[in-house]
Order: structure tokens, then C-alpha cells, then sequence
């Protein structure tokens, strides 16, 4: 009897080895097709574009009628290794090791999708063949973004999440569910480092959580010489300071249908904090009347790059604020503050400019434009730009869209980087990675693939504020719970400085807190 | 004979119990308001399914809104609220009976269930917690029948039902484990299984939070439910009844050890007794007795006239809401906001305004300054305007408080397709696709997409399309709405439901020289007099400054102007306004000179 079933069992399993190896061995490419002459409608579109060698699967939905699809993923290499997919579905999920293998053993070559298919009693279509490049450098393993959902005003769940881009893995750095779900925002990195982050808090267990060397600290940047506290950040290179600015922000509706929201400040101004001594200074050039914001460094940490809008009148529309770009040098290790030079203003530009981001090479500024304000991410005008720092020219770049592109960011060689952008639907930001090569050249953006290339129809939280880290967080939550719970450090402010020599809004707030 | 037989069957009494609940349920309670209440929805969407595998209870409390999806039909919910009740009392019967043979084990067994009936009789309540409860007791039954040979390694796996189940429940599970290992045991191993146990729910709690979930200590080892249940509008809370719902069952297995320790003998005997089964009838009768008092003294049929009020809202049953809003005795800010609404839609907001407690003024016909975020009411109140953008921004803030809300998502696809942001609307359709219960409005929704002539005979849509603004403005919030009624009005002068609200904001704001500003445009948008309270606040005009020269269209009707005789020769008979309040209130409550003499906030704070 035991026999009897030791055969059935061998049997079974043999039959299933068969059909195993026969799944292996893919049917063979389509011989007899028609070719129609276009290239596919694939979503999301990954045709032209160049890619990481270390990205992971592209996969695509085929928007297009059939009922049997065979896919054919292969390089200009002489290896003649292939992918082959034959599915009865428009998905194409492909097979991570395959796609690992094919794509590093082929940096710097040309690579090809073939997609061929039919109907029930039809015979094979064959596209145009999609050609895309894989790059030879790698894009920087991570990218840490905050996910929030559309509501502007209210808030429920939020965190703060990172997400491998060698392959499909995301996992929560923080979320709010450990801090009463109170609002988390602004996360930053230190040259890409995953070491060294700060993340704010805001309404209940309010601070910046800073983390360098895997210690958490919670700090209160707001002073009494200080209209709020730090607001957006930008770490200095050598990891012990972080400028922000200080912001009176305040959030319009609008009622037309074709904008949302406009968020502008009634003022703002800049500061450096100092994480050793815990001392928040500034100066009063960059604590003007005007409206400084928006500040980030040089790669050689010697000047502060920041955007600089006029002092807003009340008799003023909402759509006359225009942002210049400013510099102004900075001694970190004297508290020595140079003059302020523009380098780019509206006057020159027509626009207003915004979130200015050097590369880690230093040379490129990759900034937004928009017909007014600073806040990007809620502009439809935002578009990308790129400045030239050693030539001092300027260039929108060819990869924006009719809807917002903003919070862009470098990855450390400075030869990609991200950025949200909602033109899948006009509602949504979801994150796109361009390649940047040499010259300074530009390459058409690719959004974040995802294992269920349907994913972000039905996704409907944004991606905000993207930042290219070289690995994981590693600090774990656990450290950055017990960091949040703590009450915060309160910073100082630098009695060097001349208070009263403060912009009009500082002492206005001054007032008030008195 | 027979039917002796079947009555003094336990599961006779069982479907007894379970008719009687689920009848009260469908006629008294409605479930349906439960789901109103609730909004919940169930996707069948990775995205949504995982959400939920990210925190230990999680698993089990996606099991709560597929059911509570099917509270939308009154009869399903019942009968799923019923059968979950039942299955409870079910299960304590099956634990009483193993842990001996007892004369009264029917009504030993209903003692917890008196106090899940008197919480799940608030629609407060969240129904997962009733669910982790039946889940703990089906477990400990099965922990109670394993062999204790494999006992260490099932108390190795409890991680898995803390996983599923999350801290509370878990404490809950382990103590009905500890307790059963000490109390009913009699092997030497009792104390090391109750030990292990123990160590099973100090450590895997800890290990939890420290290593795999983003929870504070506090919450991996006593969460129950989600925080939002917590909050408005929800506001549920432990109270005395669920902690005795809790530790109702230890506290039986407590005594019943006492009981089988202590009067075995007494017991032994009874129990060969074949005619204890003649108590079953007696015992059953006594439960519905009793279940028909918790159920009568426990439910608050002011809450459920709350729930039905926002429910008729939504339903645009303007008569039905006015006729259960009139018996109201407490104030409540929601109510009086959905009251007014139902005023306009049945033409009588500035004839009977007063009829309702206006306590807080003006801020009512907006809820501004108010402490609870009513996202999803304000954005029916703008849709109903015709202020679409205004009504998609609170939607999308509801959407963002509320998660998933069906109603949320429903009016962000309405108003996008309105806007003719149809990506938008897709997008939401599609999501809302992934709901077996909404298929159908999705359907609708989805056919206009692709073809543009089915949302050009939609009257709603064009109706809305005509209303809302053409040019851009800033959407007036924080006391300010009524500047977008201003704005509303002038994009559109036939908006009456704009006209009508800024009235009722002027008379409510004490603001009566924007009201004269106005009173022309009640004969452009046709109205045959004027309304009764514009009447009353005219009378006041008159009477304070007698001089003013006011041109009306329409002559005030002689039995206002009789009546406003009336309340000033009563208010002249007393020394001040104070003494005169008591016999004013009894005629004039309803009247606008009662509310500007006794009420209107912006008049007090000025005295």
C-alpha cells in the first residue's frame, strides 16, 4: 500500500516538475506577427528613458486589446540574454533576478522591450520595439518620502517611509500612530547620508527630531527672537548645523475650478542651528522685511542658497509675490556672514523661484519656477529648471508637464534625481526619477516602479517630499519613539546677535510673545 | 411531547434569543444608522487589505467593516449584530458547560451578554471590539481542549493571536488561560503553563513594539481599537460596563471554581438529575425578561435621533428630519446645523428659523468655531449652495480624517466631475470599484466618463455647473463664510439658497442694516411677501429709530405687527428684560425679538 502511494506521490510531483520546466522554457518569440507600425500604449510610460543599473522591474500594464501578450526584454550585448514573458494578462510583472542579471551585466547599453500580441482568433501584432537606456551609474538605493493623504487642513494617519529601489520594499522610518497622530513633516538628510536626518513634529509632542550617529534628540528651534519654529531645512555639509527658515505660513482655498490651494507666508525669515552648541543664530541680512525661505548649502558648505520674496502689503493680490534666488556666504565654524548676492531674480526670470537644490558636484542648481509664490507642490505653473552655478545660465528642462513638478532632490553623484510630480492625474504627487549626465543633459523622467503596475490608479495619498539616501534608515523606530516622547531640548539663541537689527516681523512676534 | 422536548432544548432558547435580538435590532436600534454612523467600507485593494497587517489587531479588525459594510440593508445588519451576540452567549454556554454541569448554566452563560447588550446598544460602540471578544472566547475554548502536551508550543504560537487580536484582547485571552490552568487543573503542570502564559503576554508585546511595530508601549500591550474611534465623532470610551463585560467571564470562572470546590457534593447530586432540564424554559423566559429591560433602560433614543437627523440630512428628507427634530429637548450644534438646512429646503428657513434654539448664533449655518471637525456636513451645506470647490475641499478634508468614508468619496467624485476633472473622478471611481456594496452608483458614475451627453441630462450636475463660481476667489473660513454667500449671490443672483443663508446669517448676527442693503432682492427672486422673521426684524428697524426711512415692497402683515405689540406691552410690564423673559418665552420663543432680546450671542457679548 505504502508503495502504491510512494508512486502516485512520484507521479505527482513529476507531472509538476514537467509542467515547471515547461513554463521555464517560454514558448519561442512569435515568428509570423504584423507589425503596426507605433509603439505600444504601456502605463506607466517606460519608453525613452534611461535607467539605473540597479533599479528595480519596470513593470507595465498594456493598455492596448488582446488576449494573449508575449513580452521580450532584452539588451544590444551580445549575450543574447533575454526575459521572456507570454501572459494572458496585461500586466507584466517581470522577474526581479532576471531583470537584476540582465540589467547588471549591461550598464551603458541599450535596452529593448518587445511586446507582441493577439486576440482569440487573430494573429500576432508586433510593436514598435520601446528603447531605453540603462545607465551606468547607480542611483542612490533609497529614497525617503513622507506619505500624506489630500486633505490640507486635517490630518489623520502619517509617516515618514522609505522605499529600496532595487526592488519593491517599503518600510515606515516613523509614523504618527506612536505620537497620537499628531503631523510629521520636513524630513531631511545630510548628503544623502541615512545617518544623519531631522524630521519635525508639530501640534502634540511638537520638536525636530535630529539624528545623527544614532542618537535622537528632540529639540525646540522656536525662540522668543524667533517668529516659529524651524520650518524648512537644509543640513550643512559637515553634519552640525542645519540652516531653516522661520515661517508665518497661512493656506488659501480657492474657490475657482482650477486651483486648489495657494500657501504663502506672511513672513519669513532664516536661521542657522547649531547642533553642537544648540544655539539657533541668524543675521540681520537674511532677517529682513522681505520674506526669506527656502534655504539650502553649497556642496563646500561655504555659501547659503535661499529664495527671497518681497514684503507682502495687504493691498497686494495673492499672485504678485515673485521669489528671487539669493546666496549669502556663511562661516560655520566663525558665525561669520558674508553680503547677499542675487543670482537669479524674478525680474530677470518673469517667474517666481523656489526650492533650490545644488548638486552634490556642484554644478547644477536644479530649481522650480512658477508664475507666483513658493509653495510648488500646490502650483500647476511649478515647473523644473536648471541653472548652470559656474555659467550662471539658466534652462527649464524638457521634463515638465502641464501640472506641478517640485521637491526635487539630488542623489550623491549627482547623476539623478527625484521628483514629485502630479501629471498621472492632476491630484495625486508621485515620485520620478531623471538622469542627469555629464553636460548637464537631462533624460525623460520615469516614476517609481511599482510590483503592481496598476498601483498608483487607485493609490490616493501623495508622495511628499522625496530625499535620495544612499541605504536604509537604520535608526529604528523604537529609538525614534522614545526620541519623540521625550520633551524637547530647548535651543538658545545666539546673543551675538544684534536683535534689533532683525526684520519688522521678527520683532513683531517679539511683541506678541511679550 | 415533542414539543416539550424541543423547548427544553438549549438551542431552542439560543434561536429564541437570536429572533427576539434581531427583531429588536431591525425595529428599534436600526442598523442602518449604525452604518450611517460609521461609513465604513471594505475594499478589495492591497493597498487598503494592508494597512491593516501593519499593527498587532489589525487582522481581526478587517474582519469589522466587511461586515459592517452590510449594515447599509437594516435587515443584514441585524441579523449580522444579532448572530454575533448570539454567538457570544453560544460560546459562553459551551465554557460554562465544560467547566461543569450546572442547574443554571443557561442564565450563568447570559451574564456576560447583559453587558455586551448594554454596550453594543450605543452606537458609540465598535463593533471590532465584540468581534475580538467572540474571537478570545472560541480560542480559549479550543485552548481548554488541547492536550497538555501540546499546550507549550500552542502558548509558543500565541504570538499569532496577539498579532491578530492586539493587547487587550490578549491580556484578556491570557488571563482566561491563566485562570483555567490554576482554578480547573489539576496536573502538576498547571503553575508552569499559567507562568508560560504569563511570560507569553509580557514578552510578546514588548518584542512587538520594540522590533517589528511602530506602537508605544502603552498601545502593544492594551490596544483595543483604532485611536479615531476615540474621537469625534465616535467618542467611545471604556467605560464601567465594557470593563465589566471584560471581566465578567474570569470573575465566573472565579466563582464557579469556589462553587465546584466548595458545594461539589450538592452539585454531583443535581447533576444526575435528568429533570434539571425543565428549568431550560424557565431560564430562557427570565433571559428575554431580562434582555428586554437592559435593552429598553440602556438605549439612548436621543443619540439615535441624532444619527437619524444627519441621516435624513444626507437623504434629503427635509420633512421627515423637521418632524423628528421638533421633540428635541437637548441643543446640540449639529442638529440645529442640519435643521436649518432642512428650513431652506422646505421653504421655511426665514419663517421658522426661530422655531429651533439658534444658541450660537451665526456660527451654526456654517459650524465654524466649533471643537468638532464636521468635515462632511459643511461640505453638504456647500454643495447644496452650489460652492462645489468649497464643498470638494471639505470632502477631501473628511476623506483625510475619515479614511475611506464612502460619503466623502462619493461627493469627491461628484464635484470633480463637476469641475470636469474626470481623471480625478476616475481615479475615485476606480478605487471605490473595489467595494462590493457601491458597484452600482460606481456604474453610473463611470458611463459618464465616456460619454458627456448622460452628464449633460444629469440636472444635479448642471444645476451646480450653473451654480458655482466662474471667476476665483479665497473661500472664506473662520466667521467669514458669509462673505462667500456675498460672493455666491453676486456670480449668481438667482442662488436663493445663497440669498436665504445670507439673511438668516444677517438676522442671526444682529446685522440688520445688511439686511435693509438686501431687501430688494426679494421681489427680483419672486417671493409674494416677506418672510416672517424679515418682518419681525423690519418691526424692530421701526422701533428703534423711528426716523429711518425704510423702503420696503410689501407691507408687513397685521398680525406680526400685532404680535410685536403684544411682546413689547408684555416686556414693559416688568422692570427689565430679565424679569420679562419668563412670560415672553411661552408666546414668543419662536419670534426673532425673543432671540435679539434673550439670545443672539453677538448682542450679549456687546452688553
Amino acid at each position: 500500500m505504502k508503495a502504491y502511494y510512494r508512486s502516485i506521490t512520484n507521479v505527482f510531483f513529476g507531472f509538476i516538475l514537467i509542467l515547471l520546466c515547461l513554463q521555464n522554457c517560454a514558448d519561442p518569440i512569435p515568428a509570423d506577427y504584423t507589425e503596426t507600425g507605433r509603439l505600444p500604449n504601456i502605463d506607466p510610460d517606460y519608453t525613452g528613458i534611461v535607467v539605473p543599473v540597479n533599479i528595480a522591474p519596470l513593470n507595465f500594464k498594456i493598455n492596448e486589446e488582446g488576449s494573449v501578450f508575449y513580452i521580450d526584454i532584452y539588451t544590444d550585448s551580445k549575450d543574447g540574454n533575454h526575459i521572456r514573458i507570454k501572459a494572458r494578462r496585461n500586466i507584466v510583472m517581470i522577474p526581479i533576478k532576471k531583470w537584476k542579471a540582465l540589467l547588471s551585466r549591461n550598464p551603458g547599453k541599450e535596452l529593448y522591450i518587445d511586446i507582441y500580441l493577439k486576440g482569440k482568433n487573430t494573429r500576432w501584432n508586433k510593436f514598435h520595439t520601446i528603447e531605453n537606456k540603462i545607465a551606468k551609474e547607480k542611483i542612490d538605493s533609497h529614497v525617503a518620502y513622507r506619505l500624506i493623504n489630500l486633505g490640507y487642513a486635517l490630518w489623520r494617519e502619517m509617516g515618514i517611509y522609505q522605499r529600496n529601489l532595487e526592488n519593491f520594499d517599503e518600510s515606515a522610518i516613523f509614523t504618527n500612530r506612536a505620537t497620537k497622530q499628531n503631523c510629521m513633516n520636513c524630513h531631511s538628510f545630510c548628503n544623502n547620508n541615512p545617518e544623519t536626518m531631522m524630521f519635525h513634529m508639530r501640534a502634540i509632542y511638537g520638536g525636530t527630531i535630529v539624528v545623527k550617529d544614532a542618537v535622537v534628540n528632540k529639540v525646540n528651534t522656536a525662540t522668543e527672537y524667533t517668529m516659529s519654529a524651524g520650518v524648512y531645512p537644509a543640513w550643512h555639509p559637515g553634519g552640525n548645523h542645519i540652516a531653516f527658515s522661520v515661517n508665518k505660513t497661512v493656506q488659501s482655498f480657492h474657490a475657482g475650478k482650477n486651483r486648489n490651494i495657494y500657501v504663502w507666508d506672511i513672513a519669513s525669515d532664516l536661521v542657522v542651528y547649531d547642533i553642537q552648541t544648540n544655539t539657533i543664530t541668524t543675521s540681520p541680512k537674511v532677517a529682513t522685511k522681505r520674506t526669506e525661505n527656502l534655504p539650502n548649502w553649497s556642496p563646500d558648505g561655504k555659501y547659503l542658497y535661499f529664495c527671497s520674496g518681497p514684503k507682502r502689503e495687504s493691498k497686494d493680490g495673492y499672485n504678485i509675490s515673485k521669489y528671487d534666488l539669493m546666496r549669502i556666504s556663511y562661516d560655520v565654524e566663525t558665525n561669520h556672514w558674508g553680503d547677499v548676492e542675487p543670482i537669479l531674480t524674478a525680474r530677470e526670470t518673469g517667474k517666481s523661484i523656489s526650492f533650490p537644490k545644488i548638486s552634490p558636484d556642484g554644478k547644477h542648481l536644479l530649481f522650480c519656477m512658477s508664475d507666483y509664490g513658493y509653495f510648488s507642490i500646490y502650483l500647476l505653473s511649478s515647473d523644473l529648471y536648471m541653472l548652470d552655478i559656474e555659467g550662471r545660465q539658466y534652462r527649464k528642462l524638457n521634463i515638465n508637464s502641464e501640472y506641478s513638478e517640485s521637491y526635487h532632490s539630488w542623489s550623491s553623484n549627482s547623476r539623478w534625481f527625484v521628483f514629485a510630480s502630479k501629471r498621472k492625474d492632476g491630484l495625486c504627487s508621485r515620485l520620478y526619477f531623471s538622469y542627469v549626465d555629464t553636460l548637464g543633459n537631462v533624460y525623460k523622467p520615469f516614476v517609481m516602479p511599482q510590483k503592481n503596475p496598476t498601483f498608483y490608479d487607485t493609490y490616493i495619498k501623495n508622495y511628499n517630499v522625496p530625499e535620495l539616501i544612499k541605504g536604509p534608515v537604520k535608526v529604528n523606530h523604537w529609538n525614534l519613539m522614545r526620541g519623540a516622547h521625550k520633551t524637547p531640548i530647548q535651543s538658545k539663541f545666539d546673543s551675538t546677535v544684534n536683535i534689533d537689527a532683525l526684520s519688522g516681523a521678527t520683532k513683531a512676534v517679539k511683541k506678541e510673545s511679550k | 411531547m415533542r414539543i416539550k422536548t424541543i423547548i427544553r432544548n438549549p438551542n431552542f432558547s439560543f434561536l429564541f434569543f437570536f429572533l427576539f435580538l434581531f427583531f429588536y435590532y431591525l425595529l428599534v436600534f436600526d442598523s442602518s444608522l449604525y452604518y450611517h454612523y460609521y461609513q465604513p467600507i471594505f475594499l478589495f485593494d492591497t493597498t487598503y487589505l494592508k494597512e491593516f497587517l501593519l499593527y498587532p489587531g489589525g487582522p481581526a479588525e478587517l474582519i469589522a467593516p466587511f461586515f459592517l459594510q452590510f449594515f447599509y440593508f437594516n435587515l443584514l445588519g441585524s441579523l449580522i449584530i444579532a448572530a454575533l451576540s448570539i454567538s457570544v452567549f453560544i460560546t459562553f454556554y459551551k465554557l460554562i458547560k465544560k467547566i461543569g454541569d450546572f442547574k443554571y448554566s443557561l442564565i450563568l452563560s447570559f451574564l456576560p451578554v447583559i453587558f455586551l447588550l448594554i454596550i453594543q446598544n450605543n452606537y458609540n460602540f465598535p463593533l471590532l471590539v465584540s468581534i475580538k471578544y467572540l474571537f478570545v472566547l472560541i480560542l480559549f475554548l479550543a485552548y481548554i481542549k488541547i492536550p497538555n502536551r501540546y499546550k507549550a508550543l500552542i502558548i509558543l504560537l500565541s504570538f499569532v493571536i496577539y498579532y491578530v487580536l492586539g493587547g487587550w484582547a490578549y491580556l484578556f485571552y491570557i488571563v482566561l488561560c491563566v485562570l483555567h490552568e490554576v482554578l480547573y487543573r489539576e496536573n502538576r503542570g498547571k503553575y508552569i503553563f499559567a507562568g508560560l502564559n504569563i511570560l507569553a503576554y509580557l514578552i510578546y508585546p514588548y518584542v512587538a513594539a520594540r522590533y517589528f511595530f511602530i506602537i508605544t508601549l502603552k498601545e502593544t500591550y492594551l490596544y483595543i481599537a483604532p485611536l479615531e474611534f476615540y474621537t469625534w465623532p465616535f467618542n467611545f470610551n471604556l467605560n464601567l460596563y465594557c470593563y465589566l463585560f471584560f471581566i465578567s467571564l474570569p470573575i465566573l470562572q472565579i466563582a464557579l471554581s469556589v462553587y465546584l470546590k466548595y458545594i461539589k457534593v450538592k452539585v454531583k447530586k443535581k447533576i444526575k438529575l435528568p429533570a434539571k432540564l425543565h428549568h431550560i424554559p424557565a431560564q430562557s423566559i427570565f433571559i428575554i425578561l431580562t434582555a428586554v429591560l437592559i435593552l429598553t433602560f440602556s438605549f439612548d433614543k436621543r443619540e439615535k435621533k441624532k444619527i437619524m437627523i444627519d441621516y435624513l440630512a444626507e437623504q434629503g428628507r427635509w420633512n421627515e428630519l423637521l418632524n423628528i427634530s421638533r421633540g428635541m429637548e437637548e441643543y446640540n450644534v449639529l442638529i440645529i446645523f442640519n435643521v436649518n438646512r432642512a428650513l431652506y429646503h422646505t421653504g421655511q428657513l426665514l419663517d421658522n428659523l426661530f422655531n429651533y434654539p439658534q444658541m450660537i448664533g451665526a456660527d451654526v449655518l456654517f459650524l465654524e468655531n466649533q471643537p468638532t471637525p464636521g468635515a462632511i456636513q459643511v461640505s453638504d451645506l456647500h454643495f447644496d449652495l452650489g460652492h462645489i470647490k468649497a464643498a470638494q475641499v471639505m470632502a477631501y478634508e473628511g476623506q483625510t480624517r475619515f479614511g475611506y468614508n464612502p460619503r466623502m468619496l462619493k461627493r469627491i467624485v461628484v464635484t470633480n466631475i463637476i469641475i470636469e476633472k474626470y481623471v480625478a473622478a476616475k481615479k475615485f471611481l476606480d478605487l471605490f470599484n473595489k467595494s462590493i456594496l457601491h458597484k452600482k452608483w460606481v456604474k453610473h458614475y463611470q458611463n459618464y466618463l465616456s460619454n458627456e451627453s448622460l452628464i449633460e441630462s444629469d440636472s444635479l450636475i448642471q444645476l451646480k455647473r450653473k451654480l458655482m463660481p466662474k471667476s476665483d476667489f479665497f473661500i472664506a473660513v473662520n466667521k467669514y463664510s458669509y462673505i462667500d454667500l456675498i460672493r455666491l449671490l453676486k456670480e449668481n443672483e438667482n442662488n436663493k439658497m445663497a440669498f436665504e443663508y445670507l439673511m438668516a446669517y444677517y438676522l442671526l448676527a444682529y446685522r440688520l442694516d445688511a439686511l435693509l442693503e438686501n431687501l430688494d432682492n426679494f421681489k427680483s427672486l419672486g417671493y409674494r411677501k416677506y418672510p416672517r422673521h424679515i418682518e419681525e426684524a423690519l418691526l424692530i428697524i421701526g422701533f428703534t429709530d423711528p426716523s429711518r426711512n425704510v423702503k420696503i415692497d410689501y407691507s408687513i402683515d397685521q398680525q406680526t405687527i400685532k404680535q410685536f405689540k403684544q411682546f413689547n406691552s408684555i416686556l414693559s410690564k416688568f422692570e427689565n428684560k430679565v424679569q420679562a423673559e419668563k412670560a415672553l418665552r411661552k408666546e414668543f420663543y419662536n419670534t426673532y425679538w425673543y432671540y435679539v432680546h434673550y439670545i443672539c450671542p453677538e448682542i450679549k457679548n456687546r452688553e
